[in-house]
């Protein structure tokens, strides 16, 4: 109801505006465009940056505050999976045009960040699919340990190589986890939430990656 | 090598302005206004440590003598354009050799000076050491009522007429008041010279105080006190456990009885099976089959689907799972794209 209100005034205003000056126009439109009240998006929660969401108005600048707050978590997190810098970029730019073409379906049953890092995941793996359709996920994608070593942007530490280098010969399904849960610090429910799995399962899973990547990293 | 103990970073760490221009494409791409969303980093100076600077300047600093030393007073072209035949229109001063403190006189000889050659006048500029007086002691003088000597008497009484001498209060005055303006130059002097070259700071003297560091520590009285304190308290346990009348044997064995708790329970703990490989959880067992490849594989272990046990075996081992006792492992259609 609210929405059709807001439709209205635009229609009445549009109306009105067709009769003025151009000048005149860009300002009536200007000010259509400029919420009454202006907000602090920075300071809101999660939660309450998802009920601006669905207010025409604060789109536009709710998406902007989602996208500051996550861009560098997704970006990092899309990058330790894939490796490649340039694939991130592609990749994450998909992610958050996803993000904004669902915003006002987004209901707020999960948490936000669950939501992003459940989108991350699947374009990450639909990426994949499309580079490799024949590629199954319960192997190690060992061909990226290759690509590590091809890219010249990382100049980092020896152990954080050596440690992309092992997680290039873990199952995808099990690089997963693990770097949800090793990087980006997710608690295991929340990836359970995220993979529709359960959290003795994850446990498990994160469990033999921690294992078999410390018998790489004493072998690499 | 433990990874959970000592967190290994990732190297895939974004740069703000990757991260900028990452924003701006995004929003273009969405189709809503491109705003800046990240603060970039600027570059800035460092930042060079002051010196502090001086607040009062002694004669002779080398940034007050920078002004080309004059060493002729200016009479005037006028006035040798007049006085044709007079030799130089410009009057010698001799250098100070006490001080370095630019002393000028200001010598009124714009007076017609008809007949007499003009010649060039000396002027001693000793003027702290001889004949100027510094204020404290024109004051020390005014208080004691002996007027204080002054040498250049004898050169203001030999010297040309021409040049007017003030008197000694006016002298004086005018010294203070030079000595004032000295001052100021050479501060603003200083501040400007350590503001422009940090080096040059380094040469300003220091004339501020510097407040002393104070050291706090206990005084010597509570070290005492404190240690007085602890022995006393030491000494009271000790004459309080003395002065305890012995237990006698009875009671020590009764409290040693006490104490001792169904010896018989610990004789049965202490018979115990040695562990079976087989009762190990199998998540180590896969672990051990990892590290030991040489070493015989299980065979006949067998996982079972959690999709096809029965309704109560289920529940069993979810119960069993919440409780800790079982992990089940990864379900196979995990990561099935979801639906937005």
């Amino acid at each position: 109801m609210r929405q059709i209100c807001h439709f209205k005034a635009i229609f009445v205003t549009d109306k009105i505006a067709r009769t003025m000056s151009l000048p005149e126009r860009d300002i009536i439109k200007s000010k259509m465009r400029t919420p009454a009240v202006s907000i602090n998006f920075s300071k809101l929660g999660d939660e309450q940056l998802v009920s601006y969401f669905h207010k025409p108005i604060y789109t536009e600048d709710a998406f902007r505050e989602l996208l500051r707050r996550y861009q560098a978590k997704v970006y990092a997190y899309v990058c330790n999976m894939l490796v490649s810098r340039d694939d991130a970029d592609d990749v994450t730019q998909m992610v958050f045009i996803k993000i904004w073409q669902n915003l006002a379906s987004f209901k707020g049953e999960s948490k936000l960040s669950t939501w992003i890092y459940r989108i991350s995941s699947n374009e990450t793996i639909s990426f994949l699919r499309k580079k490799k359709p024949e590629i199954d996920f319960d192997d190690a994608l060992v061909y990226m340990a290759e690509q590590l070593q091809q890219e010249d942007a990382i100049s980092a530490r020896e152990i954080e190589v050596k440690l992309q280098k092992a997680l290039c010969y873990l199952p995808f399904k099990q690089k997963l986890v693990f770097v949800l849960r090793y990087f980006e610090d997710l608690p295991f429910e929340e990836i359970a939430e995220l993979t529709q799995t359960s959290v003795g399962a994850l446990k498990s899973s994160y469990h033999h990656a921690v294992k078999k990547i410390e018998i790489y990293l004493g072998v690499l | 090598m433990n990874i959970e103990f000592s967190k290994i970073k990732s190297p895939f760490q974004p740069s703000q302005e990757h991260l900028s221009d990452m924003a701006m494409r995004i929003q273009r791409k969405v189709g809503i206004e491109a705003l800046e969303l990240f603060e970039k980093t600027e570059l800035k100076e460092p930042l060079i440590p002051r010196n502090p600077i001086q607040l009062s300047v002694e004669f002779g600093n080398s940034y007050v003598s920078e002004k080309p030393e004059h060493t002729y007073i200016e009479s005037g072209d006028s006035q040798g354009s007049l006085l044709s035949d007079t030799p130089s229109p410009r009057l010698k001063v001799q250098p100070a050799l006490d001080t370095e403190v630019p002393y000028t006189q200001t010598v009124f000889n714009n007076e017609p000076i008809l007949g007499v050659q003009a010649q060039e006048i000396s002027i001693h500029t000793e003027p702290i050491a001889n004949e100027e007086v510094p204020v404290s002691r024109v004051s020390e003088s005014e208080i004691i009522g002996k007027s204080v000597e002054e040498p250049s008497r004898s050169n203001s009484q030999n010297s040309d007429p021409i040049v007017q001498e003030p008197n000694k209060d006016e002298r004086a005055a005018n010294r203070f008041r030079d000595m004032e303006i000295e001052r100021k130059r050479a501060e603003a002097a200083a501040r400007y010279a350590a503001l422009l070259d940090e080096s040059r700071a380094d040469y300003v003297a220091v004339s501020a105080p510097v407040p002393e560091i104070k050291k706090e520590s206990l005084p010597w009285a509570t070290i005492l006190g404190l240690a007085a304190s602890v022995s006393a308290i030491a000494t009271a346990w000790w004459v309080w456990s003395m002065i305890q009348t012995p237990m006698s044997i009875e009671q020590i064995a009764e409290n040693s009885r006490g104490s001792a708790k169904n010896p018989a329970s610990i004789q049965a703990e202490l018979q115990t099976n040695p562990i079976a490989l087989e009762t190990l959880p199998i998540e180590y067992q896969v672990v051990n089959d990892l590290i030991s490849e040489d070493a015989p594989k299980e065979q006949g272990v067998v996982l079972p689907h959690f999709k096809t046990m029965d309704e109560q075996s289920k529940v069993s081992m979810v119960v069993l799972e919440n409780n800790g006792l079982l992990v089940m492992d990864l379900e196979d259609d995990l990561f099935l794209e979801s639906e937005l």
